[in-house]
């Protein structure tokens, strides 16, 4: 079951009848909370793997028969470069996966054990049968959705699965031996919604009628990267007000009226965007009026 | 085998449901699961570590997380150095009052050079790899160490370096064989200009008016012996366009390290200079190559001279980076291939170098006002001044090693760790043989020298064997995968006690091959992986690579270019004209990285595909193909 959270924001008309410089209507806009839900329940269409400073690396891109059957994936480096793509061959109780390149040359195959929970060892081979990781690599359930990755009866790292209170799977945690999270991955649903972990808690757009400023207040869950911008109709953008890293928390920036080009802003429509670590995640449409 | 298995793979993929997996011979219809698939089969735990690990993310012992420092940058204060660490992919700062390091940086991709903005708040990383060519600029914030914007440059981005006034930086697009103009401030590419092939190192005048770049490989036939060079190109930044390309003495290739004097008249540049017209049967007095830095009058844009940085009877291997005390006393000159540091009194040099005559090949140029000392950093490629201190890093130790310099004798020596010492795998090792001139019988070169990153450096060689005769290097990639390796076939595979490896430790190094030398060279060249093209789009075929590759197919190339290895590992005749020999037929060269193999044919008689590809005794069906056709066919094969 579809579980898409949108949050219609309406600001209040009260700042519509202050004679004001800068009236500023808010239009319903669709905002969609990021980091909340999986749409469905199981089913994944991207996974996007982040290391511990939220540096975006990959990503993974799930295919699915009419059945509804897993055949394949691609990977992606984060600019969309595509580095791989591979296809299943279930074989009793293990499964192999064969991976391709552009080409469709062989890159490598791998055969991971199946029944769930066992010590269930996996090997990658290349093109040339020379094996990636040096064997010996091992995942042991230790308990509910936690694993244990080991290599030569050796635990490296430990995987951790984390699920939404529907069962959706929300988020893979790899962590270091003593238990801090180095890389993470999280999913995105067949409609498309990211359910990236980092979000803003709110995002008000208000004016100080006196001064016609443009007051901009958010809250952030995770330290991120923060654009602020003001877009056109045309989706040109007109104004940029914040481009910086910023702490979690609650922050609040003012626009004083002017453009990139410095000049005063005229009247009309445009969109406020924000923007965190390149993803749009609120737009607001406001109205200008002097 | 291989053959057989991908034609099924292309067979499946070409079927309607792609509901087929495939397992060497035998196509298999995927078992689809009843129902809704669960999360745990979609995501089984072994795939994000085997995707993480393959891209070089995640530490298995298969392949330890080396840091492999690649880059230096001091901070304006002086108060710390920036070391990019390239199989890592991080930044960390050293504390230079202390020799710690206080700050590591994670970066999405492998760091390959530094720049840092004059008030010290941002520095400027480039970032590819080998997994993920495709380059960026990573805009890091130094104070909370993290990446704050990633500007998308061209393929394979190095050497960074910001004009004087922190507006705009430059960055080589090492595969793109142009350089990216980067808005610094907005953080937007705003233009790219073409240079000569490959361009690895870029610095600027202090008046920003002037960029130098060098360039990696010579862009010429092998057969042009009289002029066959890399070239040192000037880069007016105000007209964006090339003021001068500079040659280089006739066989000089892999300029690596490049530094401009500070009053900005002169540029120094490192390379090695291959004495190819000569038949390598000694290593003395540079016989096979000498190791050489080039001296270019900025203002008047011409070579002002070339200096032997050798002795007359020991080398100093592989020179790459170079730098200038703050006191504009000394040239510090790092010889990565003999782990040493040529110290050099700078106004004595220039004296010299005016002096007007070729100084490229008189040892005693330079004798007399250098000191070269040898480290205990292995493979130092890379340095950074601060005052009379120059930081070394030693890309194979994951050490630092710092020589305060006061007087060409007056040295002192400090060290330090930036990690935890792993013990090298076999891949790594190999790697470090491989670039290692101490093995070599007086230290004059090591296998890098005309193997550099095991690629050709673009020159005919005449090795010291018996009927032999010039012959252009071949690419190391898949060799070990596609014997014979060489031209004639006169070894029969890479390895083994009568391959390529033992017989040019032997004879090029002119050292006894052992097994714990040439065992891991095996390993290096068995794990060898290629670079994805820069005619790649997004990491596919581009549409009219995805034509060319029909017609590909449809003339016939795969006869002898069979996929994937794009090789028959057969002897044919290609009708290249060959004064020396009266064999006609050579090992069929692989075209995977064809793109980067310039020159090509056993004589490297020419510079680019088309021409290979239309020489009508090579590809008699090519001849009736139309300019697109044409155009299609040389997109794919460069694609490979």
């Amino acid at each position: 079951m579809e579980k898409l959270f949108q949050t219609f924001v309406r600001i209040s008309a009260a700042p519509l009848s202050v004679p004001a410089t800068v009236v500023i209507r808010m239009a319903a806009i669709a905002v969609v909370l990021a980091g909340i839900t999986i749409c469905h329940a199981s089913r994944i269409d991207r996974l996007d793997i982040y290391d511990n400073s939220d540096n975006h690396l990959l990503f993974v891109t799930f295919a699915y028969d009419s059945a509804g059957a897993n055949i394949g994936r691609s990977v992606f480096a984060s600019d969309s470069t595509f580095l791989r793509s591979t296809t299943f061959q279930p074989s009793g109780t293990s499964v192999k996966e064969t991976s391709i390149d552009f080409d469709a040359n062989l890159v490598f195959s791998t055969t991971i054990g199946a029944a769930a929970g066992a010590k269930t060892p996996f090997s990658t081979v290349d093109q040339f049968g020379l094996e990636q990781f040096g064997g010996g690599m091992n995942f042991t359930l230790t308990s509910t959705n936690n694993y244990d990755i080991s290599q030569n009866n050796v635990t490296s790292y430990k995987e951790q699965y984390q699920f939404a209170a529907d069962g959706s799977l929300s988020r893979i945690n790899i962590l270091d031996k003593n238990g801090s999270v180095i890389y993470y991955a999280v999913s995105t649903s067949a409609t498309g919604v990211t359910a990236r972990p980092r979000a803003a808690a709110r995002f008000s757009v208000s004016i100080n009628a006196n001064r016609g400023y443009v007051k901009v207040v958010f809250g952030l869950v995770h330290t991120s990267h923060v654009c602020l911008d003001l877009y056109s109709p045309a989706g040109r953008r007109i104004a940029a007000l914040l481009d910086k890293n910023l702490d979690s928390g609650n922050h609040a920036f003012a626009l004083d009226g002017r453009g990139r080009n410095v000049n005063p802003l005229g009247n009309g429509a445009c969109i406020c965007r924000l923007t965190l670590d390149g993803v749009t995640v609120m737009a607001k449409k406001i109205v200008l009026q002097k | 085998m291989i053959i057989t298995a991908r034609k099924r793979i292309k067979e499946a993929i070409a079927a309607p449901t792609m509901r087929y997996a495939f397992a060497g011979l035998v196509l298999v219809q995927i078992m689809v699961a009843q129902g809704q698939p669960n999360a745990t089969n979609i995501v089984p735990p072994s795939l994000l570590p085997e995707i993480l690990a393959l891209n070089g993310d995640l530490e298995t012992i298969q392949k330890p997380k080396y840091l492999s420092p690649t880059a230096m940058v001091a901070s304006p204060d002086k108060q710390s150095i920036y070391i990019a660490e390239q199989t890592a992919k991080q930044v960390v700062r050293l504390n230079c009052a202390t020799n710690t390091v206080t700050q590591t940086m994670l970066l999405p991709n492998e760091p390959t050079g530094l720049a840092v903005s004059k008030d010290g708040t941002t520095l400027y990383v480039t970032c590819a790899s080998e997994h993920w060519p495709s380059g960026m600029v990573c805009v890091v914030n130094t104070a909370s160490g993290k990446v704050q914007k990633r500007i998308p440059v061209g393929h394979m981005a190095r050497s960074p370096v910001l004009s004087p006034d922190g507006q705009t930086l430059y960055v080589c697009n090492w595969f793109n064989n142009d350089i990216s103009i980067v808005d610094a401030v907005a953080g937007v590419e705003t233009a790219r200009i073409p240079v000569t092939r490959e361009p690895y190192a870029a610095a600027i005048t202090p008046d920003g008016a002037t960029l130098i770049v060098t360039n990696s490989l010579p862009d010429q036939k092998a057969t042009d012996t009289g002029s066959i060079a890399c070239k040192v190109t000037l880069v007016n930044t105000a007209t964006k366009t090339v003021k001068a390309s500079i040659p280089l003495p006739v066989g000089s290739h892999s300029l690596f390290g490049l530094c401009v004097t500070p009053d900005g008249k002169f540029a120094f540049a490192t390379h090695l200079i291959g004495r190819f017209t000569l038949v390598a049967t000694t290593l003395e007095g540079g016989w096979i190559h000498s190791n050489n830095m080039a001296i270019v009058d900025i203002a008047n844009a011409k070579l002002l001279n070339d200096v032997e940085l050798d002795n007359a009877n020991q080398g100093f291997a592989n020179p790459w980076s170079i730098g200038i005390t703050g006191d504009s006393k000394y040239v510090c000159v790092l010889h990565a291939g003999s782990n040493s540091l040529t110290i050099i009194d700078l106004a004595q040099l220039l004296v010299k170098a005016q002096a007007g005559t070729n100084l490229s090949h008189d040892f005693s140029t330079i004798y007399g006002i250098k000191n070269s000392v040898y480290l205990t950093t292995k493979g130092s490629r890379n340095l950074a001044m601060i005052d009379s201190k120059a930081y070394i890093a030693g890309y194979f130790s994951d050490s630092l090693e710092i020589v305060t310099i006061g007087g060409l004798t007056s040295l002192t020596y400090a060290g330090c760790a930036i990690g935890s010492p792993k013990p090298m795998n076999g891949p790594r090792q190999g790697e470090f043989n491989f670039t290692d001139a101490t093995l070599c019988l007086e230290k004059w070169q090591s296998c890098f020298s005309c193997h550099p990153f095991t690629r050709p450096d673009a020159l005919n060689w005449t090795l010291n064997s018996p009927n032999s005769f010039p012959k252009n290097v071949k690419n190391m990639l898949y060799s070990w995968w596609t014997p014979p390796v060489s031209w004639a076939g006169k070894r029969p595979a890479a390895g083994g006690p009568d391959g390529c490896i033992r017989s040019g430790i032997f004879s090029e190094l002119f050292i006894t091959p052992t097994e714990a030398l040439a065992a891991p060279l095996d390993s290096l060249l068995m794990w060898l992986k290629p670079l994805p093209s820069p005619r790649l789009v997004k990491g596919r075929l581009s549409a009219s690579a995805v034509r060319g590759k029909v017609i590909f197919a449809k003339i016939g190339c795969g006869g002898c270019h069979p996929a994937p290895l794009y090789t028959n590992k057969k002897f044919e005749d290609a009708g290249v004209p060959d004064p020396y020999d009266a064999n006609t037929a050579w090992d069929v060269p692989s075209l995977i990285e064809a793109w980067r193999t310039s020159p090509y044919d056993h004589l490297g008689s020419f510079n680019n595909i088309s021409d290979m590809i239309l020489l009508r005794s090579h590809s008699l069906g090519a001849s009736s193909l139309s300019q697109q056709d044409m155009n299609d066919l040389i997109e794919f094969v460069s694609s490979l």
